[in-house]
């Protein structure tokens, strides 16, 4: 469903009226929303209501889109706050770093390596990281490595400076990294067969 | 140098995030140096996991999504139905408030008094000389200056929170 045409030339023909336009953004965005979603929301049905919405209301807000940044910059804010007042109104708790004893929590919380249950791929066994994860660095690491958003960018979209990004990027990192040793050491070994 | 440092240095490396001259030193370790080349490949292989494709939504999800939109209208941009004409004469008035108040509190004060020697310490202004009372017993007045407050400290408060929203969306 490609038109040859960029972001900001779709968004001026939606904005003139042309609203199949944004069909061509939703394809090509779709993956990456929902991706970011998940991050949040692990539910897939939940994930998907809620990316729906995302869409929705980036179509309702297009007019205050002044192409200053990038679209998808300005579409993953929107992904975050509504994810926000998705699980406000659900009340589930956003896992914080700063949140004494939650990766703890986090470690006795999760399944690793279920017997019975193989990885068979690199992004069956990234997901099942993630899962480890708390929400901060999941979305971080989904936004630099997956939606390829820049640290300045990143920076925008959770209203933090480039370096503190760059720092919980990092983080963030080590992190999965630790997750990854500790739950799913065979399937480290095996990463390059996969 | 220890292994968190290296692999800091490493990352910044393959993700070009570092300086020439950093990048410099670090290919010059990686030639030599055995630790520094397993700790680049143990990286490389987390920066090819990390890169994997989005995952998707049903086959479902653009369909609903159009559906959805076709009964939805753009709605006009927030700057277009803020009048800032009205902001301006919100300011103008809070404004002659705060003029009017300070040049009747200066009219009340004493400048002429030299009465006391030059050295010792001396206020601008005797407070004792205001007659306040004649001020703030009537109730009118009292309302006023209340209505002022609460306005002062609601503008104040979309003050802070606009600030706050155009920190966190950058300006797109």
């Amino acid at each position: 469903m490609s038109t040859g045409l960029n972001d900001n030339e779709l968004i001026a023909r939606v904005k003139a009226g042309d609203q199949q336009a944004y069909a061509v953004i939703v394809q090509h965005y779709q993956g990456y929303v929902f991706t970011l979603v998940l991050r949040y929301v692990p539910n897939r049905e939940d994930a998907e209501e809620v990316a729906q919405d995302v869409f929705i209301k980036a179509y309702r807000s297009l007019a205050d889109f002044r192409g200053e940044a990038r679209f998808s910059t300005w579409l993953y804010t929107i992904a975050r706050t509504t994810c926000l007042s998705f699980l406000r109104r659900k009340q589930q708790p956003v896992h914080s770093l700063d949140q004494p004893g939650i990766q703890e929590a986090a470690s006795q919380l999760s399944t690793p390596g279920i017997p019975g249950i193989e990885i068979k791929t690199k992004n069956e066994l990234l997901r099942r990281a993630y899962g480890l994860l708390n929400t901060d660095d999941s979305t971080i690491l989904t936004l630099y490595y997956q939606a390829e958003q820049s640290l300045d960018e990143i920076g925008r979209i959770l209203g933090i400076e480039p370096n503190a990004a760059k720092v919980r990027l990092h983080r963030a990192r080590t992190r999965l990294k630790e997750k990854m040793v500790q739950h799913f050491p065979r399937e480290i070994k095996d990463l390059s067969s996969f | 140098m220890m292994k968190e440092d290296i692999e800091l240095r490493i990352w910044n490396f393959v993700e070009g995030t570092c300086s020439h001259d950093e990048k410099a030193a670090v290919q010059q370790h990686l030639d030599t140096d055995p630790e520094w080349q397993r700790i680049f490949l143990e990286v490389k292989e987390m920066q090819q996991l990390l890169a994997q494709e989005p995952e998707l939504p049903s086959l479902r999800f653009t369909k609903n999504v159009m559906e959805e939109i076709t009964r939805q209208q753009i709605a006009p941009a927030a700057q277009s139905y803020i009048n800032k004409r009205i902001i301006w004469a919100i300011g103008i008035f809070l404004g002659t408030i705060i003029a009017a108040t300070l040049a009747y509190g200066f009219g009340q004060m004493n400048w002429k008094d030299n009465s006391a020697p030059v050295k010792e310490f001396k206020p601008l202004a005797k407070l004792d000389n205001i007659d306040f009372s004649s001020i703030f017993s009537n109730n009118l007045v009292n309302g006023f200056l209340l209505l002022n407050i609460i306005l002062g400290l609601f503008f104040l408060d979309r003050f802070l929170a606009n600030k706050r929203r155009k920190h966190q969306s950058g300006g797109f």
